[in-house]
C-alpha cells in the first residue's frame, strides 16, 4: 500500500509544472557563476572541481528549502483545504501510511533535486569552465574521480538536515489552512534561523539550516566529529517534527 | 427485519468545541436498501458520514461495516465501499480517467478496464481523457459516481448525489442507482435534501434533526406491505405488545396511536391480538402520505431542505 501510494505522490508530482519551473531555476542559478567567471576578470574565477560545492551553499541553504514549503504545500495544506486529501483515505489508506507516502516523497524529491544541482554543475561547468587544482580534502589533493565521489558523498549527506527541514515544514502543513501562509512562513522560519546562527554560536549547533551545506565538513577539523553533530541535531528535528505530524494526522477531523 | 445489516450505527456522538453535531445517533442499514438520509441544514448529516467513513473521530458509539468497527479495522471496514461526499474534488489538473486511476492503484483487484467500465456508466467514456478542470459540475458529480463504484463496492455512500445535475442527468443518476442496486446487489446510503428524489428511489429513510434521528420508517410499499394507523389510547402498552411481532416491520407512536408498517393481510390478525390483550382500538386508517407531509411532520416544518 504505501508503494502504491508513494505511486501516486510521485505521479501527481510529475503531471505539475512546479518540479520543472524549479529545475529550470537552479539551472539558471547554476549558470550564474559561469558567466561571472567567464566576463569578469577578477577574483572571481570558478573551476569544475569546485563549481558543485559552490552551487551546493544557494541550492540546499536557499532553493531547495522553499521547493520543500511549495512541495508541502501542494501535497498536504492545499490538499486538505481542496478535499482531496480524504480521497485515500475513504479508500481504506491509514493516516501513517498517507503521512509516510508523502515524507518518503519528499526526501525522494530533496534527494532527485539535489543530485540535479550536482549534475548540472557538472555538466555546465565541463562544457564552459576549467577543471583547475585537484580536489582538495583535509590537506589531501585528490584525483578528480575522487574528487566528484567526495562531492556526490557531500550532496546526499545535504539530504539528511534538508529531510529534517521538510518534517518541521509537514508538521506546519498540517496545522495550517492556507499553502500561501505556509511558504511565508517557511521563508520566515529560514530568515531566523539564518540570523540566528550568524548572532549567536551557543544557539548554532541547534539550527537545522546551520547543517543544510555540508560543505563545511570539508574543513579539516575533524570530520567525524562534525558529522556526528549532523545526524544528531537531524535526527533529533526528525524524530521531534515526526511525532508531532503522526500525532496531528491521527488525532485530525477529516471536515474538508 | 430479518435483513443482515451492511452498516451499523450505535450510540454516535460527536461534539465540535461547544456544538454538539451529532447526539446518540442509532441506525441499520440492510444489504439490499436504498437508504434515505434526510435533514435540516446542520442536523449532522455529514458530520455522520465522515464518521463512518472513518474521517471524523466520534467521541463516542459504534459503527460498523459489514460486521467490521471502522476503528478498529478501518481498511477491512471500507474494503468494499465506495463514496463521494458532498462536491466530489478532485485534481483538477488530471484527466478524468487520471483520477480513477490514483483511485484503482490503492486496490489490487481493480484495473484499467474497471476504469473504463465504471467511465461507461456514468456516460463519461468519450470525455475520459480531458482534464477535470474542463467539466461542467454535472461532469464531475458523474465522475464521483464512477470513483464511488471503481472498487465493486457493496454499500455506497452518496452525498447530494444529484447536485448540479440537470433533469435529464438526474433521471438518468436514479436509474443507474435503481438499476445498480438491483443488478449487483449495491447498498445505497443516500445524503439528500430532495424529497421527490428520496421518494422515487429509496426504500428507506430516517431524518436528522439537531444530531438526532428523529424518524425512521419504510418509505416504499413493498410487494404487499403498507402503512396503517391504530386509533387507540393506550399506545404503551400497544407498542410493547406489537414490537417484537415478526410481521411488523416498522413502527412509530403517533398522535392518535400507532403506526405499522406491516403485510395487508396480517393487519386483521394484529387487530385480533390487541383486542385479546384488552387494548382498544377505535379505527384502523390506511396510513399515506408523501415524504413531504411525513418529513415536514416529523421536523416541524423546516422547509429549507426541499
Amino acid at each position: 500500500m504505501l508503494f502504491s501510494l508513494l505511486k501516486n505522490e510521485m505521479y501527481k508530482l510529475l503531471k505539475k509544472k512546479k518540479l520543472y519551473i524549479f529545475m529550470v531555476i537552479i539551472t539558471g542559478m547554476t549558470l550564474i557563476p559561469i558567466i561571472i567567471s567567464k566576463f569578469d576578470n577578477g577574483s572571481l574565477v570558478f573551476k569544475v572541481n569546485t563549481l558543485p560545492l559552490e552551487n551546493l551553499a544557494w541550492s540546499a541553504e536557499m532553493i531547495i528549502p522553499i521547493f520543500i514549503s511549495i512541495l508541502v504545500a501542494d501535497m498536504i495544506t492545499n490538499e486538505y483545504r481542496e478535499g482531496t486529501m480524504k480521497l485515500s483515505l475513504v479508500n481504506g489508506v491509514s493516516r501513517t501510511n498517507l503521512l509516510f507516502s508523502k515524507i518518503l516523497t519528499l526526501i525522494l524529491v530533496i534527494t532527485g533535486l539535489v543530485l540535479f544541482t550536482m549534475a548540472v554543475s557538472y555538466v555546465s561547468g565541463s562544457f564552459f569552465l576549467e577543471w583547475g587544482v585537484p580536489f582538495r580534502f583535509n590537506d589531501l589533493l585528490l584525483s578528480e574521480s575522487t574528487g566528484i565521489s567526495y562531492t556526490l558523498g557531500l550532496y546526499l549527506l545535504s539530504v539528511i538536515p534538508l529531510t529534517a527541514f521538510s518534517l518541521i515544514i509537514t508538521f506546519l502543513g498540517l496545522k495550517l489552512e492556507s499553502g500561501g501562509s505556509l511558504v511565508g512562513v517557511t521563508i520566515g522560519i529560514v530568515f531566523i534561523m539564518n540570523t540566528m546562527r550568524q548572532l549567536s554560536s551557543l544557539v548554532r549547533p541547534f539550527i537545522i539550516s546551520d547543517y543544510f551545506n555540508t560543505g563545511y565538513l570539508l574543513n579539516p577539523s575533524g570530520i567525524q566529529n562534525d558529522l556526528v553533530i549532523l545526524l544528531t541535531t537531524s535526527g533529533l528535528y526528525f524524530i521531534v517534527f515526526m511525532g508531532l505530524s503522526l500525532n496531528n494526522i491521527i488525532k485530525k477531523d477529516i471536515v474538508n | 427485519m430479518g435483513n443482515k445489516n451492511i452498516l451499523e450505527i450505535k450510540k454516535l456522538k460527536k461534539r465540535f468545541r461547544d456544538i454538539e453535531a451529532v447526539k446518540n445517533v442509532n441506525l441499520n442499514v440492510n444489504k439490499g436498501d436504498i437508504f434515505g438520509f434526510l435533514g435540516p441544514n446542520g442536523a449532522g448529516k455529514s458530520t455522520t458520514i465522515r464518521m463512518i467513513l472513518g474521517l471524523v473521530h466520534p467521541d463516542q458509539g459504534q459503527i460498523r461495516i459489514n460486521g467490521f468497527d471502522i476503528n478498529k479495522d478501518y481498511k477491512k471496514a471500507l474494503q468494499y465501499v465506495g463514496t463521494m461526499v458532498e462536491t466530489p474534488k478532485f485534481y483538477e489538473y488530471l484527466t478524468g480517467y487520471q483520477n480513477l486511476k490514483l483511485v484503482a492503484n490503492l486496490y489490487k483487484n481493480v484495473k484499467h478496464v474497471d476504469i473504463n467500465k465504471s467511465l461507461k456508466k456514468v456516460g463519461l467514456m468519450d470525455r475520459g481523457k480531458s482534464k477535470v478542470e474542463t467539466y461542467s459540475v454535472g461532469m464531475k458529480q458523474r465522475l464521483g459516481l464512477a470513483r464511488a463504484l471503481l472498487n465493486n463496492p457493496e454499500l455506497v455512500i452518496l452525498d447530494e448525489p444529484t447536485s448540479g445535475l440537470d433533469p435529464q442527468g438526474k433521471k438518468e443518476i436514479r436509474e443507474l442507482i435503481q438499476q445498480l442496486a438491483i443488478d449487483q446487489e449495491i447498498t445505497f446510503f443516500i445524503c439528500t435534501h430532495l424529497l421527490n428524489e428520496v421518494e422515487q428511489i429509496c426504500n428507506r429513510v430516517a431524518i436528522l434533526q439537531d444530531g438526532e434521528i428523529i424518524s425512521k420508517r419504510f418509505i416504499k410499499e413493498e410487494e404487499n406491505k403498507k402503512w396503517v394507523e391504530f386509533y387507540t389510547s393506550q399506545k404503551s402498552e400497544a407498542e410493547i405488545m406489537l414490537k417484537d411481532c415478526n410481521s411488523i416491520f416498522d413502527l412509530n407512536i403517533s398522535k392518535n396511536g400507532i403506526q405499522i408498517f406491516t403485510i395487508e393481510s396480517e393487519i386483521e390478525k394484529i387487530n385480533q391480538q390487541l383486542n385479546n390483550r384488552g387494548i382498544k382500538v377505535k379505527y384502523i386508517i390506511p396510513h399515506v402520505e408523501s415524504l413531504e407531509d411525513y418529513y415536514l411532520k416529523e421536523t416541524g416544518g423546516h422547509f429549507n431542505v426541499i
